[in-house]
């Protein structure tokens, strides 16, 4: 039996001998790779890796590529590729990796027909569009290289899916409108295939939250598919009913009372429109009542899991945040919030789309500040990467009586790759 | 700076941050693509010596820049390298035991008690709270105690 001390040493032990199994870079390979990356392929790439020439090859390519952008870099070019998938991706195609500006960008919405009610998956390498009230095709944007592919078609129904990134495959769930038939299928970016899932069980809550609650979680071993309070499972693909719900939330909830369903890791959270707040524990199907939101009763309710934290946003256009030991009040009404908002998180920080009018970042030492210098627009679809908020949207043009019209764009707080504690910041 | 000077000082850094880069990237994405990650981080870290050199946490930072870049590989490569290789002369049940624990606590686990990151420098490389990575540690710990049989005599604090 090893004691907690002997587990440690285990570990360092392993990462210490793992780590002898990976061939040490040498500066010279770091610097020669980055222009190696620029000027040639893979294979060039490797044989450079290890060699102190590659040095020297890097500073008179590095100058070159330098004057190349000084006299003029070309702008930044978006297109439809005829198939970048990842596999082909990964082989060093295409090459040019973009960051993004700080503040807005606006980008080509890709080549899926404007729709309602489409969903956006982030997979940590791709934007998925996928979906709409009408339609069952989707679509893909590589982050990094700014370029769309059309995914292989679901075996899906038109229909707005509710859908989450289980790490391995995009999972999604489509419900016929007017029926309690559901449909659900998988998949698979590296392969660009589908493959079609047993069928949930049929929604058991009418009205769930607004867009901070999502319809389908991924826990890290299994997808929580609220609206059914049911749970699928990656080992068997096979979906069960979880616990039992406690009468008085179900009450609520099937009466259609405004209600939400937050997961975590750990925790299935039902938060209800009269405050009530009960969470449940997967581990070992407990039930365990949290403290009323303060000064909250009634109406609207919304709420997501924040860094570990759910945050919840109700009709006054509060936000609250619990975060195991009481709750705190993030934004006031006060604040001049008057309706509920929708929360995202960017490189560590809450964003509030105030509605359709505007954008809020929570500060690193508390209170609000405005982000960017643009208005938002018509309840946008939103997403974050975890370093950028990405709005895939269709709106009416002309002010909402033109036509329906795509809209893509992507904020970014600076043109890093994520850092979250920086000096001068 | 002159050119030999900014090239001795990056040498320097190299030396200082790969072997951890190494061990760190081998825990996440296995031996083949933790050597490429490594490269991609420090690839970066020569391209933008200006930005690193405002970035507190640099061994956190460029964690995740190499994470970033061979994301998508290890994405296609998939099981066989989600976690730590085998490796001789460790307790066997250990392994499976890692394997099993939810992502981010394996990522945390790794990070502080293999690597020996700081828990700043450990939720700068994952993007998160100090208090959700002290968090992350303690839970997967526990599950480790737990598959493993072992008892808390001799703990220490993370």
């Amino acid at each position: 039996m090893l004691t907690e001390s002997e587990i440690q040493e285990q570990l360092q032990l392993w990462a210490s001998e793992a780590a002898h199994l990976v061939p040490a870079t040498m500066p010279a390979a770091a610097a020669g790779r980055t222009v190696a990356q620029r000027a040639s392929t893979g294979a060039t790439q490797r044989r450079l890796r290890h060699t102190w020439l590659a040095a020297a090859v890097a500073t008179a390519a590095g100058l070159l590529v330098i004057a190349y952008f000084v006299a003029g870099q070309p702008p930044e070019s978006v297109g439809v590729a005829t198939d970048p998938g990842p596999q082909q991706q990964s082989s060093g195609e295409p090459s040019r990796s973009v960051e993004y500006e700080p503040g807005w960008t606006e980008l080509d919405p890709g080549p899926l027909s404007a729709r309602q009610g489409a969903a956006l998956i982030w997979t940590g390498a791709e934007v998925v569009v996928l979906g709409g009230e009408q339609q069952d095709d989707g679509a893909a944007f590589d982050i990094d290289h700014r370029v769309w592919r059309r995914i292989a078609d679901p075996p899906l129904p038109p229909g707005t899916p509710e859908a989450t990134w289980t790490g391995h495959e995009l999972l999604a769930v489509v419900s016929v409108p007017g029926t309690e038939s559901m449909h659900a299928a998988s998949y698979d970016p590296t392969s660009d295939r589908w493959r079609a899932l047993p069928p949930p069980p049929p929604p058991v809550f009418p009205s769930l939250g607004g867009p901070m609650t999502p319809g389908l979680s991924w826990t890290g071993t299994e997808a929580i598919l609220s609206r059914s309070w049911a749970m699928w499972s990656p080992r068997d693909d096979s979906w069960k009913a979880l616990p039992e719900i406690p009468n008085d939330l179900l009450a609520a909830l099937q009466r259609g009372e405004p209600g939400a369903i937050a997961v975590s890791e750990k925790f299935v959270w039902v938060v209800t429109s009269t405050a009530a707040v009960q969470r449940l524990d997967l581990a070992t199907g407990d039930w365990e009542a949290i403290s009323a939101i303060p000064g909250s009763g009634g109406g609207y309710v919304d709420a997501r899991i924040v860094a570990g934290d759910l945050l919840v946003v109700t009709e006054s256009g509060a936000v609250h945040r619990f975060s195991g030991v009481g709750w705190e009040e993030l934004l006031a009404p006060s604040d001049g919030i008057n309706c509920a908002p929708e929360v995202v998180v960017v490189a560590n920080r809450p964003i509030v789309d105030v509605c359709g009018s505007s954008y809020l970042r929570y500060g690193e030492g508390g209170g609000w500040t405005q982000i960017g210098g643009e208005e938002s627009c018509c309840y946008p679809n939103l997403l974050s990467t975890g370093n950028l908020l990405v709005d895939w949207s269709s709106t009416f043009s002309s002010g909402g009586s033109g036509s329906l019209e795509n809209r893509f764009r992507v904020w970014s707080p600076n043109n890093e790759v994520a850092p979250s504690t920086t000096k001068g910041r | 700076m002159d050119d030999g000077r900014r090239w001795s000082e990056f040498e320097t850094f190299c030396e200082r941050v790969e072997p951890r880069l190494r061990r760190a990237f081998v825990g996440w994405c296995g031996p083949e693509l933790a050597a490429d990650a490594v490269a991609e981080a420090l690839a970066w870290a020569w391209e933008h010596p200006h930005r690193l050199e405002r970035v507190d946490n640099q061994i956190g930072y460029l964690y995740r820049v190499g994470q970033s870049k061979v994301r998508r590989r290890r994405q296609a490569l998939m099981e066989p390298l989600r976690s730590p290789p085998d490796v001789p002369r460790v307790e066997p049940a250990l392994m499976p035991a890692l394997r099993a624990l939810p992502d981010r606590q394996r990522t945390a686990v790794w990070l502080t008690t293999a690597c020996g990151f700081t828990h700043e420098e450990t939720a700068n490389a994952m993007g998160i709270t100090r208090s959700a990575v002290g968090t992350h540690v303690t839970r997967g710990l526990e599950k480790l105690r737990l598959a493993l049989g072992a008892t808390s005599e001799g703990s220490r604090q993370c």
